[in-house]
């Protein structure tokens, strides 16, 4: 071995030694050897995409743009689409829905200014996808309805666009929980609604959707659907801030269950912390009933909130229930920011045992808590509460929290934070050009400095070939970041690429056309990662959940 | 090749002169750990102008002044990844790229024995061989290494080891 080593160390020296100098620094792009043939090849590509265009009547989201993003569209508010800066997410226009009928997610066509939104409707299994256009000021054109038609008894709970702009890819999920239905993926041209349907699986809730360039290969994430969590202790609900208006006057009972057990903090209980108007936690025994998938409607998300020790690393998602112990109760201090409590609460930690009876397998979220009580104030990021979950995940629950003790109302940049809510690392990729073929199943995994990480985000890369992926080992502190963005081989499952490392937490929300700028949500900002760098987009009360935003 | 340490004063506001320092300590032993992974000059002295550049662009982000040289080497290597992954593409998206110093071209250079070496190395998987470079030619600790490649210190020391006895294998199969 040692001879090996040592001949290696020649060789690689010798080829190091045929250079001695370097060029002067040039901070400017640098020459491209493969800029010239490139362009001549785009040349090519938007000469056919061209003609297409011609052919298709002129649809200008085909043409492909590499421009940076000018606009984002958020999905926030059930009943209005808000167009912002992709520069400094300034709002530059409102987009209101039709009486009854409230938005979901959003998606962005190729060209940043054609976008499409799914909308849940008045009626039972009610759903559509609309779409807009905005202009060079990112003011808005007017909704026209995506002639798409859907199996019966499902509706929309997940789509996208490819990155073409030729196909919509919307999961049609059943929409009556009466153990009958069956998952579809509709591929659909937006213009004509003519497309195909692809059954994925029965009972399946998509939690994302995305698709290579032409749209021929597609990845998934599922939730089951009627799944139960069991929450061995009250869970606490963080009081969303007040004046944040609630999509249902009412609400709808959150589509998981909860169960009350004894708790050994009488001095708080939910009935302290939870506020009127939000999800009530109900007893496991009783039946399971999915309101929102009835009724297509948005529900609230409950930010559930516990102390945890810094240092407990995060189980990892995994196929069978968890188990944590109690700590004590600690006082939470709100973080002055739009989405945070008004007032300190007293919050018991709880126990969760969490399971997933679903078949995907692909759900559980653990809450650890082993180990002493933090001492001091903690800070807590809580969950947003006014930002539309996206119906049937159990990202419903699974409220995204960081943690921090507080030193003089500052975060030390080298305070352990624990970062939850990540997603199923099981993700399906189904070829859409061989419709006979079952989706193929990957469980994504990784680490990072020998830590397993869990997923935040998941989107296929244009040529089909990567899921590009947010990761995190789940703790994290501001001066060393236990997050990245990774490229994983749907094949292989490991990454292949670590494309972004620098920020404490990152969440992959949308790929701009091309790929190669990420829009992220990381700690409280939406931001963009291209190039191996971060830039701020804007700040954010809370967690951003799939298909919220899109650029 | 010695692990280097940054010991510029980063923190002093001057973007352009810091990366300059870095520029004029670093460069060269960037840039043959670059032309080691692709085997061209010109390549490598873009994958290290390209990871300056990027420094430059994020320099505001920097936190900490010794994470410059860590992110350089990271940098590189993740430019140097993608030219290989676009010399995979067809020739009209790869470009035109001189043959590499080890190849029968150059074989003058180096020697025969070293070229096989080196074809045996670009044989080798690309983490595979990103961590033997790093490891005994860069000379960086494991934990250093680790932080280049974006993997474990676990990882580090399985690839290594999975790579000297492929390496061994290698180069045993052509004796």
């Amino acid at each position: 071995m040692n001879d090996v080593i040592s001949r290696l160390k020649d060789a690689t020296t010798a080829v190091g030694d045929t250079i001695s100098e370097v060029p002067p620094l040039r901070l400017e792009r640098v020459r491209k050897g493969f800029v010239a043939p490139l362009a001549a090849a785009l040349a090519v590509g938007l000469a056919i995409v061209g003609s297409v265009v011609m052919t298709r009547g002129g649809l200008s989201q085909i043409a492909v743009s590499t421009a940076a993003p000018r606009f984002i569209v958020e999905a926030a508010d059930p009943s209005a689409l808000i167009v912002r800066s992709a520069g400094d997410g300034a709002e530059l226009d409102r987009v209101e829905g039709a009486t009854g009928w409230f938005y979901h997610q959003v998606q962005a066509a190729p060209d940043n200014r054609t976008f499409y939104a799914s909308q849940g409707g008045p009626v039972l299994c009610s759903s559509r996808i609309v779409r807009f256009t905005v202009d060079e000021e990112g003011r808005a054109g007017t909704l026209a309805e995506v002639p798409v038609d859907l199996p019966d008894r499902t509706r929309i709970s997940a789509f996208a666009v490819s990155g073409d702009g030729t196909k919509v890819i919307l999961g049609a999920a059943p929409c009556v929980a009466d153990g009958s239905g069956s998952g579809f993926l509709v591929v659909a041209d937006p213009e004509t609604g003519e497309g195909r349907r692809l059954q994925v699986g029965a009972r399946s809730w998509f939690g994302s959707i995305s698709t290579s360039e032409d749209g021929s290969k597609i990845a998934y994430t599922t939730m089951a659907a009627g799944h139960q969590v069991t929450v061995s202790e009250p869970a606490v609900i963080v009081a969303p801030p007040s004046g944040v208006p609630t999509p249902l006057p009412g609400g709808g009972p959150p589509d998981v269950v909860l169960s009350d057990a004894p708790t050994p903090f009488p001095s708080a209980t939910p009935s302290e912390v939870v506020p009127p108007d939000a999800p009530t936690p109900l007893p496991s025994s009783g039946p399971t009933t999915d309101i929102s998938a009835a009724t297509g409607m948005p529900i609230r998300e409950p930010a559930a909130v516990v102390s945890v020790p810094p240092g407990v690393p995060t189980p990892l998602p995994g196929p069978g229930p968890a188990v944590v112990t109690a700590t004590p109760s600690a006082v939470l201090t709100p973080v002055p920011s739009v989405g945070a409590p008004e007032k300190p609460v007293a919050v018991p930690v709880p126990t969760y045992v969490i399971s997933d009876p679903g078949p995907s397998g692909n759900v559980v979220v653990v809450v650890p808590s082993a180990g002493p009580s933090p001492s001091g104030n903690i800070v807590v990021y809580p969950a947003p509460t006014d930002v539309s979950p996206t119906l049937g995940t159990l990202e419903g629950v699974s409220s995204c929290r960081f943690f921090a003790l507080r030193e003089n109302l500052q975060i030390p940049a080298d305070q352990l934070r624990m970062v939850d809510c990540a997603d199923s690392p099981e993700v399906y990729v189904v070829d859409a050009d061989r419709p006979g073929e079952p989706p193929r199943r990957t469980v994504l995994s990784g680490e990072l400095d020998g830590a397993k990480v869990q997923f935040y985000g998941v989107r296929m890369s244009p040529d089909g070939t990567r899921l590009i992926a947010g990761v995190s080992t789940g703790l994290t502190r501001l001066d060393d970041p236990q997050a990245a963005i990774m490229a994983f081989d749907p094949a292989g499952r490991e990454p292949v690429e670590v494309l972004y490392r620098g920020r404490a937490w990152l969440r992959v929300l949308d790929l701009a056309a091309g790929g190669s700028r990420i829009l992220v949500q990381s700690e409280m900002e939406i931001g963009e990662v291209s190039e191996n760098a971060y830039r701020k987009v804007m700040d954010i009360p809370g967690r951003v959940m799939n298909g919220v935003v899109a650029w | 090749m010695q692990a280097e340490t940054v010991d510029i004063a980063l923190s002093s506001g001057d973007r352009d002169e810091a990366i300059s320092r870095l520029y004029e300590e670093h460069a060269l032993g960037l840039t043959k750990l670059a032309l080691i992974m692709l085997g061209d000059r010109e390549s490598a002295e873009d994958a290290v102008q390209d990871a300056f550049l990027g420094l430059h662009r994020r320099w505001r982000l920097l936190r900490d002044p010794a994470a410059a040289l860590p992110y350089l080497r990271s940098s590189v290597l993740n430019n140097a990844r993608s030219v290989l992954r676009r010399r995979r593409l067809p020739s009209w998206f790869a470009g035109a790229y001189d043959p590499p110093v080890w190849s029968a071209e150059s074989a003058a250079l180096l020697g025969a024995e070293r070229r096989e070496v080196l074809e045996a190395l670009h044989r080798l998987p690309q983490r595979q061989r990103e961590a033997l470079v790093l490891r005994y030619y860069a000379e960086l600790s494991e934990e250093e290494t680790a932080q280049a490649m974006g993997v474990s210190r676990g990882t580090v020391k399985s690839t290594t080891s999975r790579a000297l006895d492929a390496l061994g294998r290698i180069l045993g199969e052509n004796a």
